[in-house]
């Protein structure tokens, strides 16, 4: 019953989306936007199918995957980690706040080729730049979710005997973890983005390197099969989220109430 | 000293001779929390405020001692020093002769704030083997240590529900059972039951007199505003003053034991206390208002 209703109320917004599709490919074949740039969905369709049967789209795809994984996770332990020690220090956090103040504003795609200064074009500079671009938010929301986290949590806590650093890991993470999970969902979206970025700017087969080295070759129909592929990708990281959050922080969704 | 913070004549000589009487009678032996001329100040913006001060008090082994108090007295504050949760000002505490210096394994603060104090992350049974975690037991024993305890507040059938899918009456049980869970010889509560309904209140009140007194060696500390809550509950009742707070009578009801929570309160002894309480605590609201 469920999965039925969750069809149906998704149902609209597809047929939507085939309506769009349909519309655009009218469009193109009766020619009021250029083929060249612009080819008919049903064409890039076909060669979506082609990359996805003929396992073309494996190893790219996996690349971009590994790449992505590795810098978020990276950035979500040292963020999480970090931001526990400054959200019950306020030592910690009077040393490292100035600095990581000035660090966070800056628009962190200006700090790649910096990174392929010292670290060149592998994997470790991609990933030292993901790590950078999703770090920050995740960082910020820990330290907010520690800090709000009730005293009389904290407080019964002690009274059954925990010390403070039991305290830390076993009322306040999970006390903190609404807001650690918004900060890594805004953290998501900018890991993408930068893996992507990294990718083109120094790419050696992923998906963001092929979107851009099909636009250079003028393979525009193989450009947007890739660009689709992406996409998938982003909601596919997008529902694996949503389905991790109901998983972690049931609280939240509070409509399974009797 | 105590005297000298009084300010109605009738209730000093009354305090002054029920003071007496209790130090008298309370053998060091038999005294399981002493609190030894304990005060607490606060300063805000270099402003001090003195919340409590020059507090003796000390709770019997086995006995159900209530704090009351108007609002902002506090009574939770004591209470929370008690607890060994915030250090005093002045004073100190002393649990079986030894100073409390943090949160001893003897004592459980159970808080108001129920919906505060429970873990939504955890359900039902898991909240309540929380006070068994540190203890040396196996995962299944722990589940059914907490079963059994849930069974103790009648919740047997909620242990995989999480504490906000309950009412509040329910979710204070499970914090009730969770607190009993760690075996405290001393279970402090600060106003347990002034969040949810008269009736609910009605039946917590029955269930931890119950559980109270069946146990072997189990002693209460009970904060309230509640006049007859008190009069109903307790042993002794320990009346506080407005800001500054110190203790201005101790009051000792005698009603027979187990208590009816109809007939007891019709009992012409309890609706004695309630008046004489009740007048108390109204002429010093008024006084200093």
């Amino acid at each position: 019953m469920e999965v039925l209703r969750r069809i149906s109320s998704l149902l609209p917004g597809l047929v939507f989306i085939v309506l769009v599709l349909a519309g655009l490919e009218c469009l193109v074949r009766a020619g009021f936007i250029n083929r060249a740039l612009f080819p008919p969905p049903s064409v890039v369709a076909a060669t979506l199918w082609t990359l996805i049967t003929d396992g073309v789209v494996l190893r790219p795809l996996g690349a971009t995957m590994a790449l992505f994984a590795a810098g978020y996770v990276l950035a979500a332990v040292c963020g999480i980690g970090l931001g526990l020690l400054m959200g019950t220090s306020q030592t910690i956090a009077h040393l490292l706040d100035p600095l990581i103040e000035s660090i966070r504003p800056m628009p962190k795609a200006a700090l790649v080729p910096v990174l392929m200064l010292f670290l060149g074009f592998g994997a470790t500079m991609k990933i030292t730049a993901v790590v950078l671009a999703s770090f920050f938010p995740i960082l910020i929301n820990t330290i907010q979710g520690v800090r709000g986290t009730d005293s009389v949590l904290i407080a019964t806590g002690r009274t059954f005997g925990l010390g403070r650093a039991a305290i830390t890991l076993r009322v306040i993470l999970p006390a903190a973890m609404p807001f650690i999970f918004a900060g890594m969902r805004i953290a998501v979206g900018l890991a993408l983005l930068m893996t992507i970025l990294t990718e083109m700017l120094a790419g050696a087969g992923g998906l963001g390197y092929l979107v851009l080295e099909n636009q250079r070759s003028f393979r525009i129909r193989e450009m947007y099969a890739w660009l689709v592929i992406l996409a998938m990708v982003g909601l596919f990281i997008n529902i694996a989220m949503a389905r991790a959050e109901r998983r972690l922080v049931p609280w939240l969704d509070k409509h399974h109430s009797i | 000293m105590v005297q000298t913070q009084l300010t109605s004549a009738n209730a000093c000589t009354d305090v002054g001779e029920r003071r007496l009487r209790n130090d008298e009678e309370i053998q060091p032996r038999d005294v399981l929390l002493r609190l030894e001329g304990v005060g607490k100040s606060y300063r805000s913006n270099s402003l001090a405020t003195v919340a409590l001060q020059g507090i003796d008090l000390a709770i019997r082994r086995r006995e159900f001692m209530t704090l009351i108090g108007p609002s902002g007295c506090g009574k939770s504050t004591l209470l929370q020093i008690a607890a060994g949760l915030i250090p005093p000002s002045t004073g100190r505490v002393m649990l079986n002769g030894r100073p409390v210096t943090s949160p001893p394994a003897e004592i459980v603060y159970l808080f108001q704030q129920y919906t505060k104090s429970l873990f939504p992350w955890r359900n039902v049974r898991d909240n309540v083997a929380f006070a068994l975690e540190r203890k040396p037991l196996g995962r299944r024993e722990r589940a059914e240590r907490a079963s059994a305890y849930l069974a103790m507040v009648g919740l047997d059938e909620f242990g995989n529900h999480y504490p906000w899918q309950l009412s509040g009456g329910m979710q204070q049980r499970v914090a009730i059972a969770r607190a009993l869970a760690a075996t405290p010889r001393m279970l402090l509560m600060d106003e347990p039951f002034s969040a949810v309904d008269a009736l609910t209140r009605l039946e917590l009140q029955a269930l931890v007199l119950d559980i109270w007194q069946k146990s072997d060696d189990l002693t209460i500390m009970f904060v309230t505003h509640d006049v007859e809550e008190a009069v109903y509950l307790s042993d002794r009742i320990a009346v506080l003053t407005r800001r500054p707070s110190s203790i201005s009578r101790i009051v000792e009801p005698g009603l027979a034991r187990p208590r009816h929570a109809v007939d007891t309160r019709e009992d012409p002894v309890f609706l004695r206390h309630r008046h004489d309480l009740l007048n108390t605590l109204l002429d010093r609201t008024h006084g200093s208002s």
